[in-house]
């Protein structure tokens, strides 16, 4: 059973169509473009402070790039993971188990990438001048993570929404209706999140609010985390039903955005 | 039990603007089914629609008596498909690939691969996107056939091999038939193959089935008729199927109960299958 599923799993990784940058048309590019620069523009938006991390970024950026792979996935030319004899139930529970995995592997990848990066030219740093180095943390670690606790369970509720309201959009027919799906969902989403930021208060720690600690020194935080956590549930289990009655009777447009 | 290996019932579908009209035509255990039409004639979007690649609007396509839809888990085990194109990821080895695709079949069978992958000369420590075209279609058809299929799709499986490699495909297919009840449903634009192997052709064309007959039925149903310039009439206008002007008079199909060879200045010849596709899909 769990080989099965790691199988399929692979068998739908490897059923992504390599990303062709060459061939995509004009417009295509525009659209890329400007969806990754109002990203970008509403994340500085809503999560710049003077503490801005990419904890609050990386539950938006996460879950995009894994619904645009399975997108990727559902709509290219030969569907390799369609081919093999598993019920169409079966098939979309994976796929949206895919889109876990997708945000894990990039995850790891970032990480990975980010201590490359980061951790190669400062360990030089070091080796060359460790008294440049303070040997004792600026801000203890464990006051930062009481701090935004409650702020990134918020975020991860978030990214989990994103992700599972994301893949059921995915498997819309229509072109036209699944564009605006995705833009009537990005304006709510991104109009609760910043209808949060206006009534967060002040950070003690920057005079000014940002997201995360401002979210978790809020008074009425964990109502609001609560209600989100249902709703997380609610929402998750209703993309999965919905997900699965649009792959049901799914058009084979092979272009797809 | 039926007879039928895949039936076809009144089927409709299509992608984007092109739709398939009411398909129907069914084909026998243990037979071949060629199938030909012109390009973009429908041929791929039926087979992707047969195997619910496509959504259908209506219809009913039954495999073996059972309905694709909702039973796919058990209808695609017992079916094996080659598309116009390698479907399988080029960075990959067979030997992975077959890894990755195995599990799902409980009648793979790994002796057949390794012999199968030998006779046609295919490394398996090679990746994919080191083989020609000719090797990825092959290896397409290896896949297709390892797990033991009662019926095998194949969507142009010959289209780029060069002759002594189609000849060893076409060889391979024919060997599969001497398995009763085995059958196959042959999409091809070579239809010199279709000679050689085929018990029935189907023919479509914008999305509409033209015929599906016998393929010795529907050769000995019409004639290849030429008709010098002289003795052409209106009436003998009216009777061919796919008019053609030559140099030296007219040309086209024509039954042979209308008895056109009779006349004088009308020749008349059996037809090659390519000859009923070119003036079938002309008769518009």
């Amino acid at each position: 059973m769990l080989k099965k599923l790691i199988t399929y799993q692979k068998l739908l990784l490897n059923s992504i169509p390599p990303i062709d940058i060459i061939s995509q048309t004009p417009s295509k590019t525009l659209l890329y473009v400007f969806a990754f620069f109002m990203m970008v523009f509403m994340d500085m938006f809503i999560f710049f402070g003077n503490t801005m991390s990419t904890n609050s970024i990386l539950p938006i950026a996460l879950p995009i790039i894994s619904i645009w792979m399975i997108n990727r996935l559902l709509y290219g030319e030969h569907r390799l993971f369609e081919t093999v004899p598993v019920s169409r139930k079966y098939t979309i529970l994976n796929i949206f188990l895919l889109s876990v995995v997708i945000i894990i592997i990039v995850y790891l990848l970032y990480m990975f990438s980010m201590t490359v990066l980061l951790g190669i030219p400062l360990g030089i740093a070091y080796l060359v001048n460790p008294q440049s180095f303070s040997k004792s943390p600026p801000e203890s670690a464990f006051t930062q993570i009481i701090n935004t606790t409650k702020g990134d369970l918020l975020m991860l509720c978030v990214l989990v929404i994103i992700l599972f309201t994301g893949v059921a959009i995915t498997f819309i027919r229509s072109k036209k209706l699944k564009l605006s799906s995705f833009a009537g969902f990005t304006v709510i989403s991104y109009g609760l999140l910043v209808f949060l930021k206006l009534n967060m208060p002040i950070s003690p720690s920057s005079d000014k609010v940002e997201f995360l600690e401002s979210f978790s020194i809020m008074p009425k935080a964990n109502t609001i985390l609560l209600c989100v956590s249902f709703a997380t549930v609610i929402i998750c289990i209703a993309s999965v039903f919905m997900g699965y009655r649009l792959y049901v009777g799914k058009s084979n447009a092979s272009k797809y955005y | 039990m039926t007879n039928n290996a895949l039936e076809l019932k009144n089927l409709n579908g299509g992608i984007g603007i092109f739709s398939l009209h009411d398909i129907n035509f069914s084909i026998e255990k243990g037979t071949i089914m060629g199938f030909i039409g012109r390009n973009g004639s429908g041929k791929t979007t039926l087979i992707k629609t047969m195997l619910n690649m496509i959504p259908k609007t209506r219809g009913d396509v039954l495999f073996d008596g059972t309905s694709m839809y909702g039973n796919e888990e058990i209808v695609k085990a017992k079916i094996g498909v080659v598309f116009d194109s390698l479907i399988y990821p080029l960075n990959l080895k067979p030997t992975k690939i077959k890894k990755m695709i195995s599990p799902f079949y409980k009648t793979f069978d790994d002796k057949r691969f390794e012999e199968l992958m030998k006779r046609f000369d295919l490394d398996p420590s090679k990746k994919l996107s080191a083989y020609s075209k000719g090797m990825q279609m092959k290896f397409g058809v290896v896949m297709a056939i390892c797990h033991n299929p009662e019926l095998i799709i194949l969507d142009e499986p010959t289209a780029g091999l060069d002759p002594i490699a189609r000849a060893d495909v076409m060889d391979l297919f024919l060997e599969l038939m001497q398995k009763e009840e085995r059958s196959i449903l042959f999409s091809t634009h070579i239809t010199s193959d279709l000679e050689k192997i085929a018990d029935y052709i189907t023919m479509i064309d914008e999305g509409k089935i033209v015929f599906s007959k016998g393929k010795d039925e529907m050769l000995d149903m019409y004639l290849f008729a030429h008709i010098d310039r002289e003795a052409m009439t209106d009436v003998i206008k009216s009777d061919l199927i796919g008019i053609k002007k030559t140099t030296f008079g007219y040309e086209g199909l024509c039954t042979k109960n209308l008895k056109l060879q009779n006349l004088l200045g009308v020749k008349t010849a059996r037809p090659t299958i390519e000859d009923i596709m070119l003036y079938m899909g002309a008769k518009k």
